[in-house]
């Protein structure tokens, strides 16, 4: 029986650090290390090529580091990072290796998140004692702007982050800086975006957890960049019926999982006085989990969708067609 | 225990999920589980009403989806559901569509 399975122990947060090749994940996760005290960090590092570089850059932390050669975690090694988390975990059971608390894998820059965030969750070890934390996402200012008019995988790191983080600032102008911010909260309204050299920058709050929070984006987005994604944010007066829009969630991913690149909402719903929150990406979908309230100045439940090909009127019409209630357009 | 756990309190899909340790036991609020379940399922029936199949619950534990000649299939979760009633209608159920085959009447 599943049920009799569950662990009583607490699950350990596993953090994700993605960005495209060469956009200094290794340089910002050693910055993370040498900011944070991290005796109880395991580290994970994917390499594309063939012998690791990367982990050599980082042995010098604290941390206990494995690395995951020749491949890409979201293909070819993705069972080979199952069982290198499995090691771990199962190493720290029998108290033989490091007593983490909490795990950081950095993914290869060609990876997409979302197979290695469905690794964890779809294996039933793994989805038993890890929980997913913060996605990080790496931009090169350099580089960024061009990556992600070329790459979908890059725009697929940026949309499945909660937090995106610029770095080699100093290498462009503060316009430029300007504009692949505004270009990455189009892409993604729903992370809080970082310049990593600017005065204020902590790093050791790389994972910290994103506040559910209202942001200065503006929504139906699609800006300057002719590009197919498109987020936006739907509002409902009325209370949801979760078994309803369970449904409605349900088959849309069914048909539009793909497409579907983030999905995110705080529901206040018919018959619970808790507001819940549930997100997503593409089909994989996280558990829903409580609020004790709503965010300041929310009213009624507010959806985020950020979408490939797909037009937003469709999602409002097919939500007032199934819901009995035509969401009106919201900012976050 | 509360609707979303009510209906998703159990099994590993996303949404059946809630945290164990937050409700105690398994046992804890498992008539209002299976009232939502039923709820839930009764709502699919209406709109899959006119397309030849319907679902109906298995135990609470999976969803039986049978059409007009009797054959069936089974879903562990809403994930499979849909692949699995496409399967047996022989075509799509897509939300978007603007005349979706399924839905609200």
């Amino acid at each position: 029986m599943d049920r009799v399975r569950q662990s009583t122990d607490t699950p350990t947060t596993l953090h994700l650090l993605t960005g495209f090749l060469g956009s200094g994940k290794t340089s910002l996760l050693q910055r993370y290390l040498d900011a944070t005290p991290c005796a109880d960090t395991a580290v994970v590092i994917n390499e594309f090529g063939q012998i690791g570089l990367d982990h050599r850059l980082v042995r010098a932390s604290d941390a206990s580091v494995r690395v995951l050669e020749n491949g890409c975690l979201c293909c070819a090694v993705s069972d080979r990072l199952r069982d290198c988390l499995r090691e771990l975990l199962a190493e720290r059971k029998r108290q033989r290796g490091t007593a983490f608390s909490r795990l950081v894998v950095e993914t290869s820059g060609l990876a997409c998140p979302e197979p290695i965030l469905n690794t964890i969750r779809s294996d039933y070890v793994l989805s038993e004692y890890l929980r997913v934390g913060t996605v990080a996402t790496v931009l090169d200012a350099v580089t960024a702007l061009d990556t992600l008019a070329r790459f979908p995988e890059a725009v697929r790191q940026v949309t499945a982050a909660d937090r995106i983080v610029v770095t080699k600032a100093d290498l462009v102008t503060p316009q430029a800086i300007r504009l692949l911010v505004g270009h990455a909260r189009e892409l993604n309204p729903l992370a809080s975006v970082h310049v990593a050299n600017a005065p204020e920058h902590a790093y050791s709050r790389l994972f910290d957890p994103t506040p559910e929070r209202r942001s200065e984006a503006p929504l139906d987005a699609r800006g300057e960049h002719k590009t197919s994604y498109r987020s936006f944010a739907l509002a409902f007066e009325r209370p949801l019926d979760w078994g309803r829009f369970s449904l409605w969630l349900t088959s849309l991913l069914n048909r539009h999982g793909r497409s579907v690149l983030r999905f995110k909402a705080i529901l206040q719903l018919a018959r619970e006085a808790r507001p819940v929150v549930i997100h997503g990406v593409q089909h994989l979908m996280f558990p829903p989990r409580h609020l004790s309230q709503l965010p300041d100045g929310q009213r009624g439940s507010q959806l985020v969708f950020i979408v490939d090909g797909i037009d937003p009127e469709r999602i409002v019409r097919s939500l007032g067609r199934f819901m009995n209630e035509r969401p009106r357009a919201a900012s976050l | 225990m509360c609707e979303v756990c009510a209906i998703f309190g159990v099994g590993e899909h996303w949404a059946e999920s809630a945290p164990l340790a937050a409700r105690g036991s398994p046992a804890l609020g498992i008539q209002r589980h299976r009232r939502e379940r039923r709820r839930r399922i009764a709502l699919l029936n209406r709109w899959l009403a006119g397309s030849l199949v319907s679902v109906r619950d298995w135990d609470g534990e999976a969803f039986v989806i049978e059409d007009e000649i009797g054959r069936t299939r089974m879903a562990s979760d809403l994930s499979s559901l849909w692949p699995a009633i496409e399967a047996l209608a022989g075509r799509a159920f897509d939300p978007l569509s603007e005349t979706p085959g399924f839905g609200p009447r």
